[in-house]
Parts: C-alpha cells; structure tokens; sequence
C-alpha cells in the first residue's frame, strides 16, 4: 500500500463529467492506483479506497454492450479473483485441437479413452456454435478420475488433453502439473493447505494431475491428506474453469478410496478406467516406440519379447507400457555396445535391433 | 481515513432510504451527495427530511442512478469520511434495455469500488422468484468479496413489517441482520458490524 502513487486530481466540477465516467473510473482502477479526487470546493471523497484485483475491460464492455445479464455479470466479478486466469486470455486454435486429438487416436488400444474424448470434444465444439446462436449451452465439468495399473497410459493421455483443452479454447495453458501425495501434505497444521495451494497455482489454466490419489485417504481423519482433499474440492468449485483435477491411481485403490469420501465421486463426471494392455497391444507398444527412435525389432526379437511379455502379465506390479519402454531403452544401449565392438555398419544394422540385444532376463 | 460501502439490492427493497437514514444515524445533517446514470451527472446537498421527500421511491419505477451519500464522522474513529453508495436496483431481465445496462454497470463498478458490500433483501416481500434471485445475487456476491477480501454483509430491510415465512428461513440459515429503516431497529448492531469489521480489514 505504501509504495503507491498518491495522485491528486484536481478537476473543476461541472455537469457533464470531462470524460464518461465510467470509462474513467475504471479506468483508474486498472492503474491500481489510490485516487484521490479534489472537488473545487477543496472537499475530498475517494473513487478508489483501495487496490482491488482489476475487473478487466472486457467485462465492462461486456455489460455496456448487453451482453450479459445482472447475475451473469456478478458472476464473472466473482471469478475474476487475484492470479486467476482471464477467461478472455482464452483463445481457441483448432490447429493445436487437431494435432492433439490425431495424437491421441494414434495411441494403442485404449477404445474407451478414445470415445470419452471425442465425445467431450464435440460437445465443446458444438458448445461452441450452440453459444454463437445464443443457444443455452451448460458448460461441461471436466475434472476426472483414471483408474488403471500404471504403464496404461493415463499421464500420456492426460498431456494430450491438456493441449487438447488448449487447442478447444478451454484451458487458457494446457499445462500438466503432476503430484502426489508428498507435493500436497505438509507436515504440520495449515502446511497441507499452504502446499496444496501452491501447486493449484502452479496448475492454474492447465491441468493437475494426482497420481497415487487414493494414498490422500490413507490414514484416516486425522490424516493431513483429508486437508489436501478439501483443499481440492474448494478450488474445483471456486476455480471450475479455470483448471482441471485428475485423480489418478490404480483401479482398486481408487474404487476403495471414492467408496470412503462418497461427496468426492459425484464431482468427477468423467470417471475413465484404463484398462490393462493385452500383449498383442504391447508389441505393437514396442514397435511403435522403436519406430519412433528410428529402430526396428527383428523377428526373433519380436517372438522373445511376445514370449516374455506373456509370462510377465500374470505379475501383479506388471507395469504395462512402461516396462515396454524400459525394455526398449535398456535393449537401445545392449545394441549400441553390440555394435560398437565391430567395424563398419550398415544403415540395417544400425536399425535392427536383435534378439540377443533384447533387455529381457533381469527385468 | 475513509471506508466506502456500497448498498446493493432489488428494485424497491429501501436502498435510498437506508443510505439516508443510516447517514442521519451517523450524525448527518446535511446530505452531501454526488450522483451519476439516469439523468447524467450532478451533486448536491440536502437535509434528510428533503433526501427523503425527493430521493425515495414511493411505487415510481427505479431510476438507474448511483448515489453516492459522504458523511464526515469528525470525532468518530477510524474514519473520517463513509461514503455510502446508493445503487441501482439489481434486475433479473436479461438481456437489459439500454438503460438497464448503464446502471448495472455503474452498480458493479461502485461495488468493485467499495471496501464494503451490504445487500438488502426485503424481509417483506412474498415473490417466490425475487427471493430466488436474491440468493442467486447474494451467492454471487459473497463468492466474489471473499476473493476480494470484502465484507460482505446481508441486511433483512423493513423488519417493521410482518416477515414473510420464506424470507425468514433464509434469515435464520444465513448471517443476516434485521433492520428497518423507518424505526432505525438494527441500525447499531450494524454499524457495529461494519466499523467493527471494516478497521480489521484495512489492516
Ligand atoms: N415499512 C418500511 N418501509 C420501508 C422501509 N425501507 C423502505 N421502505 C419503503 O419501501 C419503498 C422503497 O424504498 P426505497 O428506499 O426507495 O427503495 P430503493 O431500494 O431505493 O428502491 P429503488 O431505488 O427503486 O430500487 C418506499 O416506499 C419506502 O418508504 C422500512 O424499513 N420499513
Ligand atoms: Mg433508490
């Protein structure tokens, strides 16, 4: 408070204001600065007492254009809180939009994922037109939970919609924040609620995602998760547009920890399992991943990573794709030492990764 | 030091009439005003009986202007100075006719103005739909000062009256506080409520 400008105004009163006045009072408050105005009879009242958060313009031009009613009007004043995003900062970009979805449909398997997001991206889009007619148009809640072992993709599909989102014009950044219980709990009274804060800040236009969800419920009452949870459930009500909540974590733990908190469940309309790969989806994981390093499985190495796939699928901490792609990695570095005892290569051989390179035994 | 608050409710809940009043219950004699929306700008000052005469609506349409009543509280502390703004009434139409959007804007900009937001709900009044939209703008409004670190206070107006059933329920599961203008009841209890307040807010 101290640090701002005190400027005296001085204007001479006349009938008609020198400017609208509306235009110059908010103009003022934009400034954030203190105001102070003389009348001519050296009396002086306040425009602006105080620093609030700035409505910004485009709410007051808004309303002057009729564009929204009393209640709509109040209600934006109301989001528009300190460090909250802008709704107008908004901008849709179906290049993005499409990218992201063209990413999304090219991931393995994962069918119900698949449907889920495209039918929330047409209900966006069409959101989207229904409002150019002035069409009532109830915006979606889009906060979710993923249930599934990990390795089946949830984080990936997660970043996909964050720029999704962005590309659709609702999430102004499209950024994923990811968590887990230690990022949210604190150690003592009113620590919780403090690191619960900050990382919603972090995730503010953007997405967070907390893995390991369930592990907030672990503990019972006393527990601070119980903290972190309320913390999350105010600012899915008070910030519903301006972020997203992901609650992520295996299927069992996550059903066992929405059972305990029954208010939680029914404000997460989209509840997405994602369900375990099947081995012929993993290869294809593996192939795909390959391709992307620019190398390439041979036969043999196929049928011994089918096989061992197979056998490691009746494990319980089995770990999907992820295993893949240590696998892959792991067999990257087996071939390039392979390779690196001999003289001259070719192109082929460079590529092809074989089957005594594959990663397989001490996984 | 000076403290603003921003009087918000309906159409014909006794907005002016409490801005008046209330101002005479803080010592003022003579009505200082500014006013802009409706006919245009102008000011003025007034005793509280010809305030009252002139500015309070018997059965007249509301007339979109934003009033802003300073009342010097010479030895009174913390403040010297409390302007009370006395808003346009709060429509549910939408969208607003021309005039309606000017003084909604004038309203909202003279609540972002304030340090502190009162809303009237006319205890008296039967209209299931008004008590609907009440809630909604007293939902909307408690939602916005928290995040602006506002006192938000709800004030039941003509409390003189019979209560109508609904609106008491709401009473009795909200923070609100019963006054009537006419009998001034209720009037210490608020200022207690918004001086008492209002200096803890400003730091
Ligand atoms: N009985 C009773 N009547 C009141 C009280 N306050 C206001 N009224 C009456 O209610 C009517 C409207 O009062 P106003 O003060 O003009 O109301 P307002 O909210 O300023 O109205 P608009 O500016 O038109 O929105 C007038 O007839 C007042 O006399 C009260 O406390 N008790
Ligand atoms: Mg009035």
């Amino acid at each position: 408070m101290a640090l701002l400008p005190k400027i005296n105004l001085t204007f001479s009163y006349c009938k008609k204001a020198p400017f609208p006045v509306p235009f110059f009072s908010h103009f003022l408050l934009e400034l954030r600065i203190l105001v102070q105005c003389t009348e001519r009879g050296g009396r002086m009242y306040l425009l602006s007492r105080q620093p609030y958060a700035p409505v910004d313009n485009h709410l007051w031009r808004k309303i002057e254009r009729g564009e929204l009613g009393t209640l709509e009007a109040l209600q934006r004043m109301g989001e528009l809180r300190p460090g909250s995003v802008k709704r107008e900062e908004l901008q849709r970009d179906s290049a993005v939009a499409a990218a992201a979805f063209w990413e999304l449909k090219q991931l393995v398997g994962l069918t119900e994922v698949k449907q889920i997001v495209e039918e929330i991206k047409a209900y966006i889009e069409i959101g989207q037109q229904r409002a150019a007619h002035h069409l009532k148009c109830e915006q979606l809640v889009l906060h979710m939970i993923f249930s599934g072992n990990p390795g089946t993709g949830k984080t990936t599909v997660a970043r996909l919609l964050g720029r999704l989102f962005k590309g659709l014009g609702v999430l102004a950044r499209g950024h994923l924040v990811e968590v887990e219980r230690a990022d949210l709990v604190g150690e003592y009274i009113g620590h919780t609620a403090q690191k619960t804060r900050e990382q919603l800040q972090k995730a503010m236009g953007g997405l967070l995602f907390v893995d390991e969800a369930y592990s907030l419920g672990r503990g019972g009452e006393k527990d601070f998760g119980k903290e972190a949870i309320d913390v999350l459930v105010k600012a899915m009500e008070d910030n519903r547009h301006d972020f997203i909540l992901i609650l992520a974590g295996y299927r069992r733990e996550m059903a066992a920890f929405l059972k305990l908190n029954p208010g939680l469940s029914s404000r997460f309309p989209i509840q997405i399992a994602y369900p375990d790969y099947s081995v012929a989806e993993l290869l294809e994981i593996a192939e795909m991943m390959a391709q992307q390093r620019h190398y390439s499985l041979s036969d043999a190495a196929k049928k011994r990573l089918q096989r061992y796939l197979a056998e490691r699928k009746r494990d319980l901490n089995f770990s999907n794709a992820r295993l893949v792609r240590n696998i892959l990695e792991k067999s990257i570095r087996r071939q390039a030492l392979r390779l690196s005892r001999r003289e001259r290569l070719s192109r082929e051989e460079l590529i092809i990764i074989e089957e005594a390179d594959l990663a397989v035994e001490e996984q | 030091m000076n403290l603003s608050i921003a009087v918000v409710g309906a159409a014909r809940v006794g907005k002016t009439l409490f801005c008046i009043n209330f101002a005479e219950y803080l010592g003022a004699r003579i009505l200082s005003y500014t006013q802009s929306g409706g006919a245009g700008q102008g000011r003025g000052a007034l005793s509280p009986d010809a305030a009252r005469e002139r500015m309070v609506n018997h059965g007249r349409r509301g007339n979109g202007v934003v009033r802003t009543f300073t009342v010097h509280l010479p030895q009174r502390k913390p403040y010297r100075r409390i302007a009370l703004i006395d808003t346009a009434s709060l429509k549910e139409n939408n969208p607003l006719p021309r005039s309606g959007r000017s003084a909604l804007l004038l309203t909202l900009q003279a609540i972002h103005s304030a340090a502190v937001v009162l809303q009237m709900i006319d205890l008296s009044c039967g209209d299931p739909a008004r008590h609907e939209f009440d809630d909604r703008v007293g939902r909307h409004l408690a939602d916005y000062c928290r995040w602006q670190g506002k006192l938000f206070l709800i004030a039941g107006s003509k409390a003189d009256l019979p209560v109508n059933s609904h609106q008491a329920r709401i009473a009795v599961s909200g923070k609100m506080l019963f006054i009537s203008s006419l009998t001034r009841a209720g009037f210490s209890r608020l200022q207690s409520a918004i001086l008492g307040e209002a200096s803890s807010l400003n730091g």
